[in-house]
């Protein structure tokens, strides 16, 4: 019996190779994108499950309100670990780990690397780990070794065997290679090249209580829970920060708490890391659940516009089946026996579909992990689960593919179709334009979707800033040059293509440090962001100044002069600002700054947060920012060549404002090339749909264009009377689709504190797109219909 | 073997009802051949499609070997159906997508017969229908007459003891019109029971007995 369906299938393939092709193209398509997509889900939804212990491992995090400000901190402080391990009896293991970019000397050869971490010995207890060399009891058990990942390894040593060797960090110290282990999986928050001791290093023996600037991690012992934890952390707290914070400030943590302080450590389960949106500046790329959440339903859509077309083709074309379905009625066939039939024929469209599907995805992958920035593999035979997989998941397509035409083709009647009165197809006409009607609403609603996420991306990458961030370049490593930093200044300056060179302690797009000032009482205090600059920060970003002055040469009013912004001034509530003083923890002399200068606010942050105080004081720190015009490659050979002059064998680490300023939204570029790329996959499918199903309406009235000709039908009346019903499609979708497509971008632009409007032109421009790329698909058919010669269609009536 | 009792069929739409038969009273006994005649829309098919049990009368009885069918649902109606009856069209009603060999052994199929036996009566019939030679041709490489030669083989494959022919000749030329009538009433002697509607005055010489229908009654019948 199956052999006979297989005969049948085959046969209606290879008789009508468009449809099919149209079908099975479609569908591969579509499992493609579903399948890449669900790639991309899957490996970002296990985010750290890799590790054996995943379940028992948790980032101790930092809770503290101060001041009214809420601080939810990743990094602790250095004692803490120990302490944990001591004290706390249900926790196992107990690690810290902290990061840094580095220069790293080999071999007079010299690398800027950014993945160099520090950890305490037992970090292989805690993380899984497997070494190909070395031994996890004892490879970080001594100060100055280092376990290098296998990737790095080879980059430095190549075949050679690197146990023993030695490679020196930029201070001038050795370290030595004790392990070699396999790179972590690219889902995995923790991915050093580098893995050091942190025996032997400064914050080793720190012992300050309240800096936190370092990771803790630890593992649970079997059986207990998060909150066990979390109330041994809290008595720690009481034990440790509360002498440290008198001792600090001379006032008790309970007198603070009273003040509504709140200082608190809490254990953060290893799988909650990767998303939460709230604990930031962690290590690793931060996830987005409602990415994958988006581009899931895209996924979706996706395969559901390929799984209609198919429904459409089959149900359009009944006619060519009906005969058979009567045939085999009339000599004893079951309408069950007919449903099986039919359902294993999509079932075999869906498979060969898949086949080209797993061809595609081999192909593809590559350019797909560009996109996504990460190393996804898809092995077919690695894991014995995958085949089985992916046939269930062609079956199941084919199921739901076939469902519809199954049950619609076996309900023929054997007597109307063998009497050939087979016509009455109403419903399954009026099922294909509901399906067309979704297909073109989720094409409208993508097209909208990708529109106004170009539109947020321009107006975010557009708008003034309150800074010049073109042509500036960063010199990121000012404190190599030393005291020959004004030297370096000066000869630079005195090229005419070099305009303004500020040191400062940080630059917009950094984060920067959070002090508590105020103006009139210690209770109305806020957390401002401060960092240092010299008196060339204004001119040189181009920052306007609202009143006041900003610090001069020799105008020395001290470290004890401030420039605020216009929010600060707005937040500490002070009037005629210039002059006035600010305070910083308690209000006396030592403690007051006084305001010279105001100036207009700017972006010192991504675009994603509101616009913050900021104050400046007088000083210096690690960035250099070079105004430059003309040739930017000119440029940089003149400031390596003076760099190379005076810091001495230092490499120069550059790089430029408006770029690293760009990288604040990688997240939204990269999102709006995925939602662009599938949108598109989905909105090609779609047309294919729409080309099959016009051929099909051409093909029917074949007939009866010819008579109308035949009457003095012109070609355009014609095309007309074909493209109506898509352009009445395409009309109620618009409609459905628009208010959905505003619901869900009005939803996606609250992660912007600044955002494009919601113009109703963008929504009236997806619905013309969608009008015009289904017009152009069916008159692409429906032309050939409307201007045959009408003898040649009546001549086979 | 086939008994009708005031037999009618009404096709009704919303403005208007058509009588397609009235009052039908058909008696066909075993291994008899009866041809049905009649001007078009006379309602002969529609009287073949109900004895034939792939429609249901609206009004009367019918019984086929005794048993009460008129009120069979579909499903007790195909597997009624199923070996007991086989089916002669004008247009042979072939399956374009299975060859010679498939299409006839079709019903053979739903009877769930394991394949060796498949083979053995498929071969059998195209033998006795000479086209033997043509079991792996599809459909449209053969004429007419071959192909309607595999639609009395596929008919007649499962032994049933009903055949049902609905103007068998309609299709073909005189030559190949009395061969097929010829294939009839030898089977019609090996003891099949036929019943067959045609327009053909030297089809309806082949069988025993004659009914003309005019307007959905019988309006006579002669023994021939």
């Amino acid at each position: 019996m199956i052999k006979n369906y297989l005969k049948i299938a085959l046969a209606n393939l290879m008789k009508n190779k468009f449809y099919s092709m149209i079908n099975i193209v479609g569908l591969a398509i579509g499992i493609t994108a579903c399948i890449l997509i669900m790639l991309y889900v899957q490996s970002e939804l296990s985010y750290d499950t890799y590790h054996e212990k995943a379940d028992r491992i948790y980032r101790v995090n930092l809770d503290a309100v101060i001041n009214g400000d809420d601080m939810n901190s990743p990094v602790t402080c250095p004692p803490l670990a120990k302490a944990m391990q001591n004290e706390i009896p249900e926790v196992e293991e107990a690690a810290r780990i902290t990061y840094q970019p580095a220069v790293i000397r080999h071999n007079n050869d010299v690398f800027n690397e950014n993945s160099w971490f520090f950890a305490d010995p037992n970090f292989f207890k805690i993380f899984s780990t497997t070494f190909i060399t070395g031994n996890p009891e004892n490879a970080l058990s001594q100060p100055n070794t280092v376990v290098l990942n296998e990737t790095t390894a080879k980059r430095y040593f190549g075949e050679d065997n690197p146990i023993g060797q030695f490679i020196t960090l930029e201070n001038d110290r050795n370290y030595q290679v004790t392990g070699v282990i396999k790179d972590y999986p690219d889902n995995s928050h923790i991915k050093p090249d580098f893995l050091a001791s942190i025996k032997g290093q400064d914050i080793d023996n720190n012992s300050n209580w309240i800096s936190n600037f370092l990771f803790n991690y630890i593992l649970v012992k079997e059986g207990y829970t998060k909150q066990d934890v979390d109330a041994k952390l809290e008595v720690l707290g009481e034990k440790y920060v509360g002498p440290a914070i008198k001792q600090a400030f001379g006032v008790t943590f309970e007198k603070l708490k009273s003040q509504g302080l709140i200082y608190s450590w809490y254990a953060q389960p290893l799988g909650e890391i990767h998303f939460d949106r709230e604990v930031i500046r962690g290590i690793g790329p931060l996830g987005n659940k409602s990415y994958m959440q988006i581009f899931s339903i895209i996924a979706i859509f996706i395969l559901v516009i390929a799984c209609i077309n198919y429904m459409n083709m089959s149900t359009a074309r009944s006619a060519n089946r009906a005969k058979e379905v009567g045939i085999k009625k009339t000599f004893g066939s079951s309408r069950n026996s007919l449903i099986l039939q039919f359902l294993s024929e999509s079932v075999l469209v869906t498979l060969l579909a898949l086949v080209l599907a797993l061809f595609l995805i081999k192909l593809l992958l590559p350019e797909f992990n560009n996109l996504i920035n990460k190393q996804l593999v898809f092995n077919y035979f690695n894991n014995f689960k995958t085949i089985p997989l992916m046939l269930a998941f062609g079956i199941g397509i084919g199921m739901i593919a076939g469902s519809y035409p199954a049950f619609f083709l076996s309900s023929f009647s054997p007597v109307k179709v063998i009497n050939g009165i087979h016509k009455s197809e109403g419903g399954s006409a009026r099922l294909r334009s509901g399906l067309v009607i979704f297909q073109l609403i989720v094409t409208i609603g993508l097209f909208s979707g990708s529109f106004f996420i170009s539109k947020q991306l321009s107006f975010l990458q557009n708008k003034d800033l309150g800074f010049n961030k073109e042509n500036l370049l960063i010199i990121n490593k000012a404190n190599d040059l030393g005291n020959q930093l004004s030297s370096f200044k000066n000869e630079l300056l005195a090229q005419p293509s070099i305009l303004k060179i500020t040191n400062s302690s940080s630059i917009p797009g950094r984060y920067n440090s959070n002090n508590p000032y105020f103006h009139h009482s210690v209770d109305d205090s806020k957390l401002i962001k401060t960092f240092s600059s010299d008196c060339d920060f204004i001119k040189t970003y181009q920052i306007e100044l609202k009143e006041g002055r900003f610090f001069e040469e020799g105008n020395q009013s001290g470290a004890k002069s401030v420039i605020l912004n216009e929010t600060t001034v707005k937040q500490l509530n002070i009037e005629d600002p210039i002059g006035k003083k600010i305070y910083m923890g308690t209000k006396t002399e030592d403690n007051s700054l006084t305001i010279i200068g105001v100036m207009k606010d700017f972006h010192s942050e991504s675009l994603h947060e509101k616009m913050s105080p900021l104050i400046l004081i007088n000083g210096n720190g690690e960035y250099l920012s070079v105004r430059i015009s003309g040739d930017i490659q000119q440029n940089l050979k003149i400031i390596e060549q003076t760099w190379d002059k005076f810091a001495k064998g230092q490499i120069l680490d550059y790089m430029f404002l408006d770029e690293s300023f760009g990288r604040l939204y990688t997240s939204e570029v990269r999102t709006r090339k995925i939602v662009s790329i599938f949108s598109a996959l989905a909105i090609l499918i779609a047309c294919f749909g729409l080309l099959a199903l016009a051929a099909f309406v051409a093909e029917q009235r074949t007939k009866e264009i010819g008579i109308r000709k035949v009457n003095g039908a012109r070609i355009g009346e014609i095309l007309l009377s074909l493209n109506r019903n898509f352009i009445k499609w395409v009309a109620i979708a618009f409609i459905i689709a628009t208010p959905i497509a505003y619901y869900t971008m009005n939803n996606w632009l609250e992660n912007f504190a600044y955002k494009t409007t919601l113009s109703w032109w963008v929504f009236a421009l997806a619905g013309v797109a969608a009008l015009f790329v289904s017009l152009v698909t069916v008159t692409w058919i429906s032309w050939k219909a409307a201007s045959k010669n009408p003898v040649e269609s009546l001549r086979y009536e | 073997m086939i008994k009708t009792e005031k037999l009618g069929k009404v096709f009704r739409t919303e403005e208007v009802e058509t009588y397609a038969l009235r009052n039908v009273d058909l008696h066909v006994k075993k291994s008899e051949f009866v041809a049905i005649m009649g001007p078009s829309g006379c309602g002969k098919s529609t009287l073949l499609n109900i004895v034939g049990l792939l429609d249901n009368p609206t009004e009367g009885l019918y019984a086929f070997n005794g048993t009460e069918v008129s009120k069979l649902k579909e499903k007790d109606r195909t597997d009624f159906r199923k070996g007991n009856i086989g089916f002669i069209f004008q247009s042979f009603n072939l399956i374009d997508e299975l060859n010679v060999y498939d299409n006839v052994e079709l019903p053979l199929l739903y009877l769930k017969m394991k394949a060796g036996d498949r083979a053995k009566k498929v071969n059998d019939v195209l033998a006795r229908m000479k086209i033997g030679h043509r079991a792996k041709h599809f459909p449209q490489q053969l004429s007419g007459g071959q192909q309607q030669r595999v639609a009395i083989a596929r008919a007649v494959v499962a032994n049933p003891s009903l055949i049902l022919a609905d103007e068998p000749t309609g299709n073909l030329d005189s030559k190949n019109g009395i061969e097929v009538m010829n294939l009839l009433s030898e089977l019609n002697q090996e003891g099949s029971t036929i019943v067959m509607v045609t327009h053909s005055d030297r089809d309806a010489g082949y069988a025993h007995r004659v009914i003309n229908l005019l307007d959905g009654q019988i309006l006579m019948e002669k023994m021939n």
